[in-house]
């Protein structure tokens, strides 16, 4: 499994608290999902690729100037002395500062 | 509950804020449905402050959808104290329109997972059964509709409407790729999910999407052409009374649905013979396309997950560990904040996509993408639509679906993601007590006619006003 430890060192990622024994069979379980594609292989083996779903062409964004600043401190309720504060996760109360 | 919020004037709309605010409040405290929940007093203020056709609605949003001045955590770590600067196109016009964001909803970290107990914030739990999960990933959204409630928004990249639809027994649409914008939706594989919506009636559902689908130039994915008006002509027709479709003909596969556990096919088959009751008629054909698009689905979500979550580093927002370095600082990061779903997708996925294994892996999933969209749309061809279970079991007990041995539960439901084809969920009922669904699969472009046939089935194949509230 020295690839997988390459990828997660490529990716920036270490199993904090994980239990590595655990990890290996959850990759093995996650790649014989991917090798079973190998029976199907003779169905699509000479198809072109999809990357995404519709093929149609999107119109690109006029090349014009537009003003995009959104003044959040009048869209919420969480403003204090003019700033934006975090609003209370799971609906705690927030903590006096 | 006196039926379709839509079909109400303002002023009955009005008088059911505080009731449908006290039931969203209660989704909260029983089953975790929320991550953040708006005061009553501001959202009170907000809805007296404003008229327009969603004046009297109170969306609860999941929480990977941008609402400026609310968290956007994803239900993760990771941006745990991360505040939405904007809003996302969906929740502008539901803004502009009189609608109210009431709060952000539980979910699977970064939409990985089906059983919504990939949370941060802990999992949400099934309101017709506390020890069951209720679907995922947009569990939160979900329960907030089923208990009581009226229309919810989530995000479905692999059925992460449908599924949580159809265990907490409500309407689920994920529609067409393209039609909703998805700017401000927080991308865990780009090319396969759509921002979608849960409603209790169908007349709901066809009322959302009209106001919700217009055209947003931001997303360069957004389908512009003209059918987009014929789609919202319908659309308005049918919440107006006005449309019909008859003649239909419908596809389904006997040799998939008895995949299904006993309990569900039987369910499912009932269903059928229904909507044949109905006038549809029905087929049995052969979908060999579904098996293999589990494989097919899982690497593509992998390899997108690996690139979209790339951007997570600590360095410009959310979570953040200094560690002397800065790339032990990313990587530390990185490695507490994302939970283990999302660790192993990332990994995965990085690994299907190296250059020594992308032929083997994403390359032969791209092209099995082709060949699952060829065949769907021939069937699509001789076929009004499909009808597929939405789930071969029902709701799972709480840690029996997490990680790899519960992608199974997807298999009938990653279909439409890689196709871009609308898929509806319609509840069938209950079985010992758990919801189980079906789904419908359109051509594109057909949501009309899902949410149409939605609204022929209410009351002769699902009673809407069935809640687990009654047996709570």
């Amino acid at each position: 499994m020295d690839l997988t430890t390459d990828i997660r060192r490529m990716m920036e990622i270490s199993l904090v608290g994980g239990d590595p024994q655990s990890f290996l069979e959850d990759v093995k379980k996650i790649l014989d999902l991917f090798d079973k594609l190998d029976s199907f292989e003779d169905k699509f083996s000479e198809v072109e690729p999809l990357y995404h779903p519709l093929e149609y062409r999107g119109s690109p964004r006029q090349d014009k100037v537009i003003d995009v600043y959104v003044d959040v401190s009048k869209l919420t309720d969480y403003v204090e002395d003019g700033y934006v504060y975090l609003p209370p996760i799971k609906g705690v109360k927030r903590l006096t500062r | 509950m006196k039926g379709p919020l839509s079909s109400l004037d303002v002023e009955a709309r009005k008088d059911l804020v505080e009731r449908q605010y006290n039931l969203l409040r209660e989704t909260k405290d029983k089953f975790n449905a929320f991550i953040h929940l708006r005061e009553f007093e501001s959202i009170i203020d907000e809805v007296e402050g404003k008229e327009g056709p969603l004046t009297g609605f109170l969306i609860p949003v999941k929480d990977n959808i941008a609402v400026a001045g609310l968290p956007n955590t994803c239900g993760s770590r990771m941006l745990e104290n991360y505040v939405s600067p904007y809003d996302a196109h969906v929740i502008n016009l539901l803004k502009r329109l009189g609608g109210v964001v009431v709060g952000k909803t539980n979910m699977d970290e970064f939409a990985m997972g089906n059983s919504g107990e990939t949370s941060y914030f802990g999992p949400t739990l099934n309101p017709w059964d506390r020890d069951r999960v209720p679907g995922g990933s947009s569990s939160g959204s979900a329960v907030a509709v089923a208990w009581d409630g009226f229309a919810s928004l989530g995000s479905d990249t692999g059925g992460s409407v449908r599924l949580p639809a159809a265990y907490t027994h409500i309407l689920g649409l994920k529609p067409t790729y393209g039609t909703l914008s998805r700017y401000g939706l927080i991308s865990y594989a780009d090319s396969l999910e759509q921002i979608g919506l849960f409603t209790r009636f169908s007349l709901d559902m066809a009322y959302l999407l009209y106001y919700l689908m217009e055209y947003d130039p931001r997303d360069m994915t957004m389908y512009s052409g003209n059918v987009r008006d014929v789609v919202r002509k319908n659309l308005k027709m049918v919440f107006e009374g006005k449309y019909s479709v008859d003649g239909l003909k419908m596809a389904y596969s006997n040799q998939l649905i008895t995949l299904c556990e006993e309990p569900v096919q039987k369910k499912v088959f009932d269903a059928i013979d229904k909507m044949e009751g109905l006038g549809v008629k029905v087929f049995d054909v052969d979908m060999d396309f579904v098996e293999p698009s589990l494989s097919i689905y899982y690497i593509i979500a992998m390899v997108e997950a690996s690139s979209n979550l790339a951007r997570y580093s600590g360095e410009n927002y959310g979570y953040r560990v200094d560690a002397g370095s800065y790339w032990e600082s990313v990587r530390k990061t990185r490695s507490i904040g994302f939970g283990d779903e999302v660790k192993r997708r990332i990994i995965m996925g990085t690994y299907a996509s190296s250059k020594g294994y992308e032929g083997k892996y994403y390359i032969r999933a791209l092209k099995g993408r082709r060949w699952v969209k060829e065949r769907l749309n021939k069937l699509l061809g001789l076929y009004d639509f499909l009808v597929l279970p939405v789930s071969p079991r029902l709701p799972p007990r709480l840690g029996e679906a997490i990680g790899p041995d519960g992608y199974i539960i997807d298999i009938f439901t990653v279909v439409p993601n890689l196709t871009g084809n609308p898929a509806l969920t319609i509840p069938i009922g209950l079985v010992d007590g758990l919801p189980t669904g079906i789904q419908l699969i359109g051509n594109y472009f057909s949501e009309p006619d899902l949410i149409f046939l939605g609204y022929l089935m209410e009351g002769k194949i699902y009673d809407p006003y069935l809640s687990p509230r009654g047996v709570d």
